[in-house]
Parts: structure tokens; sequence; C-alpha cells
């Protein structure tokens, strides 16, 4: 397995050169990029642009692991307005461009939000046709979509079986989970999830969560990793299980408030703990 | 009756072989054509909520024969036509509708207004005013202010609540009946037209059927057994 990072995690101030070389040093091998979170690559960043983040990627000795984007939660597929989901349909195709000049084959998707405007029956179907709508794009691309269980956030898709049948219904190689293992706190076991799924995870986001707190609060939920109640030993033996031999990325939502970059040493050190099993 | 892909990709094919209208495709399902009561206008690009027809065309799969749009064979029979998710109806469109009512067809055009541009809402406007009698308020947005979902209550063709669908367009209509209200506003009428009825529904009710909703299927149920 191969350790990255989001650049979203890069210090604010710091340039995206700056922030490539802080990466490297603490011992990334890729780095995850975020489509609309930054302000390099957003929707209006051109093809040549694109280009030229992945050269100064290159440059500083890492690999574009994958490509994802915030843009969905307000912008979801699952939108009631046609052209909501049209504007959503099209973040995802850009997503799958980016991907592909960039030299990654896979990108996050936050697919559909169940709200309480809009209730998950429609939300499902929504979902699942936007999916089979842009397989043959992914497809053609090379490219896999990877729909993130966002569980308590999304209120959709929450249990691992739920998930299994939505990419049964979606029915394309190409569309699987981006399993964020911190994301499942209170509502199962990320270990579970792992050995659901198998070979449908295209990428795996790490956190850690704290159990019993809700996000509405002020609690945070989540911290750095072995400091919240993951199971990790479990979560090893799982991807091990499965022979996930991918990217995991680092997703720490909670960042510390003095030396920025303190966070991206400590997480390195820890997911390379988590891949060699040493718990 | 479950409609495959072969009935449906026949039922096209006879729309292209010009059993249909011109300019407008009926979404065909499986049986003799003559036989149906009830038919699904896909106005295509004019459809604004896509969604809609396909909870139309499912919800009434398994009761009543959907056939090929035919105005000559229509015009003179009592039956159901349901227009999903109306954006701006052409006259083309209108006058194939106002022939069918004219013949003693129920009608039930279901509004898709509130998610058009206002440029296209306006037509849409001037449309159900020229040709249907029907003034059209602006659409409401409903979540605003709302701590719950909104439902629309409908008093005819029987008592129930259907989910909102975030916006809606309240209507005003010489001699209509009011069969349904959403917060005070009056957003579906019915009118006698012609030798037929109008059934003008300014909360899209398609998507709730295409989602399973028990309620609005209930409802459709009760209007096919109505007419």
């Amino acid at each position: 397995m191969k350790k990255s990072i989001g650049d979203n995690m890069i210090p604010k101030g710091s340039s995206f050169e700056q922030g490539l070389e802080l990466v490297k040093k603490a011992g990334y091998e890729g780095i995850e990029l975020w489509l609309g979170d930054v302000p390099w690559f957003q929707m209006n960043t051109t093809d040549a642009q694109v280009t030229e983040l992945r050269r100064k990627v290159e440059n500083a000795g890492l690999i574009v692991s994958n490509v994802s984007t915030g843009l969905h939660w307000e912008t979801p597929l699952s939108a009631r307005d046609p052209k909501v989901r049209a504007q959503a349909i099209r973040i995802v195709e850009r997503e799958i461009e980016a991907a592909q000049l960039l030299g990654c084959d896979a990108v996050l998707v936050v697919a559909g939000l169940v709200t309480e405007e809009i209730p998950y029956g429609e939300v499902y179907p929504r979902c699942v046709e936007a999916m089979q709508q842009l397989a043959p794009t992914a497809a053609k691309a090379h490219v896999k979509i990877g729909c993130e269980n966002c569980n308590s956030e999304q209120r959709f898709l929450i249990s691992p079986r739920e998930f299994w049948t939505f990419l049964n219904e979606v029915n394309s190689p190409f569309v699987g989970l981006h399993l964020d293992v911190g994301n499942i706190h209170d509502t199962g076991f990320a270990e579970q999830w792992i050995e659901m799924h198998g070979p449908r995870i295209t990428r795996v986001h790490l956190k850690d969560p704290v159990r019993k707190r809700g996000r509405c609060g002020d609690q945070p939920v989540y911290t750095n990793l072995f400091l919240g109640d993951n199971n990790w030993p479990a979560i090893h033996a799982a991807l091990k299980k499965v022979g996930y031999d991918g990217w995991l990325i680092a997703e720490m939502e909670w960042r510390y408030k003095f030396a920025l970059d303190q966070q991206f040493y400590d997480t390195s050190v820890a997911m390379q703990r988590l891949i060699d099993g040493r718990m | 009756m479950k409609l495959s892909r072969r009935e449906f990709v026949g039922g096209s094919a006879a729309c292209a072989s010009g059993f249909c209208v011109p300019g407008v495709a009926g979404v065909a399902l499986a049986g003799a054509p003559t036989e149906a009561d009830c038919i699904v206008f896909d106005l295509g690009a004019n459809c604004v909520l896509p969604e809609s027809l396909q909870g139309y065309r499912e919800a009434l799969n398994a009761e009543v024969v959907v056939a090929a749009l035919d105005a000559r064979r229509w015009q003179h029979r009592s039956g159901l036509v349901i227009v999903p998710g109306a954006g701006i109806v052409n006259a083309t469109e209108a006058s194939v509708l106002l022939e069918l009512l004219d013949g003693g067809t129920t009608v039930l055009l279901e509004s898709g207004g509130a998610f058009l541009d206002p440029k296209e809402m306006t037509a849409q406007q001037q449309m159900l005013r020229t040709f249907f009698d029907l003034s059209v308020l602006e659409p409401v947005e409903l979540w605003s202010d709302h701590q719950c979902a909104p439902y629309v209550q409908y008093h005819w063709p029987r008592e129930i609540m259907v989910r909102d669908f975030s916006r809606a367009i309240p209507v005003v209509a010489p001699g209509a009946e009011t069969i349904g209200r959403l917060d005070g506003l009056q957003v579906a009428i019915k009118k006698l037209f012609g030798n037929g009825l109008l059934i003008f529904l300014g909360s899209p009710l398609g998507p709730a059927l295409r989602a399973g909703d028990r309620e609005a299927r209930a409802w459709l149920q009760a209007l096919a057994a109505a007419i």
C-alpha cells in the first residue's frame, strides 16, 4: 500500500509547490488533488494548467493518487432540479478528465445527499441513474469512480449491504467504493465494509473517529490515527485479507492548531505503521 | 405486466413509423394500442422533469395499457392522457391536447414550470392562458422557511397527502374546482373543458411516483379509477 494526503491539507498561505515539498519530505508517495477546494484546482482550471499541476507533482517526486471533490455537497447528483443535476454530472466529468491529464485512475464522488427536503426514495434512483450515465465515460477514460461512504453526513447508503446493493444496481466495474474508514463511526465497522466490498474499493481515506459523538455539536468527531476508536489492527487485517494494495489517503479533518506541518509528519508515521502492521 | 425493453423499443418504433401525433412521442407499453385507456405524453425536450415521465410510466405499467399516441383514435373516447413535467408546450402539442379534451378525454397536465428559467416560465404562463384559460403564478419556494415537509393535500379523486417537490406553482382558473392545496396555495385544479376534463398539477407528482411513494400511487390509482 502507498501513502497519500490531500492537497486541501496544505497549510493556508503555502503555495502548491511548498505544499508538495512538505508532502514529499513527510514521507508520502502521492497527493490527492481536490477539485474546487483549493485555489490551484478549480472547475475553470484549464487542461494546460492541470497538466502543469502534474508536472509540479512529478518534479516534487510524487504521484497524483486520485482526484476528489467536495463540490457535490453544494451541487448534489440527487438534486430535484435537473439543471443542478446536470452541473453535478459535469463536475464528475471534469474530475475524470483531470484524472486522465494527471495520470491517475480514480476519482471520488459524493453520490447523493438525503436531506429533510429530498427524501431517500428520490435520492436513490437519481444516484443510480447518474452513475449509470457516468459509467461509460469512466470506462472510456479508464478511470474508476469511487462513491464515498459519507454515512451520517450524507444520510445515504449507510450500511455496507446497502452500498453493495447500490453498486450492483449501477452494475459497472468502473463504479466502486471510495472507502472512508473514518466516516463509519457509530454506524458500523470499517473492517466489515472492507471485507464486503474488497475489489470494489477504489481508494481508502484514513482518519480516526471518536465514537458516541455527534457532528452537529461542537465536539470534534475525528482525531489523529490511533487516537480514536477505529480498530486499526482489524482494518489492517481486512485490507490484507481482500488483497487491497492501493492508495491510503490521509484525510485529517481536525487540524493542528500550531506547527501545522507536524500533522503531515505524525500522520505519515502512523500510516506507515498501519501499512507495516506494527500496532 | 412489466414493460420489457423490446416492448418499449417496439412502441418507440411505432411512434417513429408515424403512429404518433407529429411532434409528440407516446410512451408505449405492451398491448393493443386501440384498447389503451391511458397514455403518457413525452414532450421530449419540453419535458422539464424526465423522471416524472418515468414515474407515471412505471406507476401505470401494472394496470394500464399505454399506447402510442394517435389523436384521431383518441379524440372520441374517454381515457386519460398524462403530460408529465411540462415545460413550454408548443402550439402543435397544445392543439393535440385540446382535440383530446374536445373528444372527451381527461388530460392531466403536470407543470414543470417551477424548474424553468423565468423567461421560459413566462412562455408557459402565456401558453396556459391562451390555450387552457389557466392563470398560473410565479413558482413558490416551499423550503425557504419551513420546519418540516410541506405536503400537498389532495381532496380529489381522494383525500390524500403527497410530499411536496420543493417548488410549486399556484394556479387560478375560472370555473375550476380546487383538488389540491399546499400551505394554503391552490396548486391543483380540475375543470371541465370541451367534452373532457382538464386536471392541472402545479406540484409535480411524477417524481414521487418514481420514488415509490405509496400515497402518490394511491392518488393516481384513484384518478385512473375515477375516469
